[in-house]
């Protein structure tokens, strides 16, 4: 009967500990890798157009998701936290898709550039946060 | 093409006269939002807030991404976004339109840090409520921008903790508002 209860006790010890470790484990996991992760190529005129013309249904497709968008870039910027952002044309005149970089990439006006990004959906522009530049020769449209 | 359209319909119904010179935005905006408890603090920010200030009428307005908000953990990220809480997917943006109520006070012309009122409806979690916070319009070498602090309740807009993690989220959060706007500049 002692012997029960030990080994009870000592099964419960083990499924705490356990327990503990996997809500540390998931409590602590990493932000996604968006660097590494696959993306969706689509070019800054597209992707403009299709949240334009039916907000809803390009979340469908983008919101959440890593876009790798090719496009002219209409300025470059800095906001409050030092980050580069750049916004890339697209046929409208005054909006496009605004990307917040991750990190800094010598990048000029009047350039063509592809951005790989996570895309949290439309305001004004079409909104890609968390962005790096990427080289052409890793593109395929 | 149909965007630009609309914008500048809604700018000439807000503004009584359209001076483009009385226009400022913003596309980068900063809000960012800090819980408090003795357990455990949260915060998040976003950046990509866009703004327009009308520096004649007073007229101004924030529309933000609610999946644009960064935490520290991604966990942390995932549960503000789920139904229990913010219900991203269902209400994706927050916005706010109101008026600047003592635009008259702000010297746009004089560098200097202008204490004002701001008034209007917040939109978040599909509630609307009517606000009425302080905050400060600071103009430096012509450019011009905005701060405030104030604190919402998460009940006011339907945001329900559930008892279990009450302990980690405060009942109160403060929100602080920082746009830099730039003049906007119509392209002919």
């Amino acid at each position: 009967m002692k012997q029960l209860k030990a080994i009870l006790i000592a099964l419960l010890f083990i499924a705490l500990l356990g327990g503990a470790y996997a809500w540390f484990f998931v409590w602590n996991k990493p932000q996604q890798n968006i660097k590494q992760a696959s993306a969706i190529s689509i070019n800054a005129t597209d992707l403009f157009n299709a949240y334009s013309l039916n907000e809803a249904e390009a979340n469908k497709t983008y919101i959440d998701k890593v876009v790798a968008v090719t496009g002219e870039v209409s300025n470059v910027g800095t906001n409050s936290e030092g980050k580069t952002v750049v916004l890339l044309k697209s046929d409208d005149l005054m909006f496009g898709v605004n990307c917040t970089l991750e990190e800094a990439a010598p990048i000029k006006n009047g350039e063509t550039i592809t951005l790989k990004g996570l895309c949290t959906g439309f305001l004004t522009d079409v909104v890609l946060i968390r962005c790096y530049k990427i080289d052409d020769a890793k593109v395929q449209l | 093409m149909k965007k630009t359209v609309f914008f500048i319909a809604l700018l000439l119904l807000t503004a009584y006269s359209l001076h483009a010179q009385d226009l400022q935005l913003t596309r980068n905006g900063q809000i960012s939002f800090f819980s408090s408890t003795p357990v455990e603090d949260i915060k998040a920010s976003n950046n990509e807030v866009s703004s327009v200030l009308n520096t004649k009428t007073g007229s101004l307005q924030f529309v933000v991404l609610i999946k644009g908000f960064q935490f520290r953990k991604a966990a942390m990220q995932d549960h503000f976004n789920r139904k229990e809480y913010l219900d991203s997917d269902k209400f994706p943006k927050s916005e706010f339109k109101g008026t600047v109520s003592d635009i008259s006070k702000v010297n746009f012309k004089k560098d200097g840090t202008y204490p004002v009122t701001v008034e209007g409806n917040l939109t978040l979690h599909g509630v609307s409520n009517k606000i009425k916070v302080p905050g400060t319009i600071t103009v430096k070498a012509g450019k011009i921008s905005a701060a405030s602090k104030f604190t919402i309740k998460l009940a006011d807009y339907n945001i329900t903790v559930p008892a279990i993690v009450s302990s980690k989220i405060a009942e109160s959060v403060e929100i602080t508002v920082n746009c830099n706007y730039e003049p906007y500049q119509p392209k002919s």
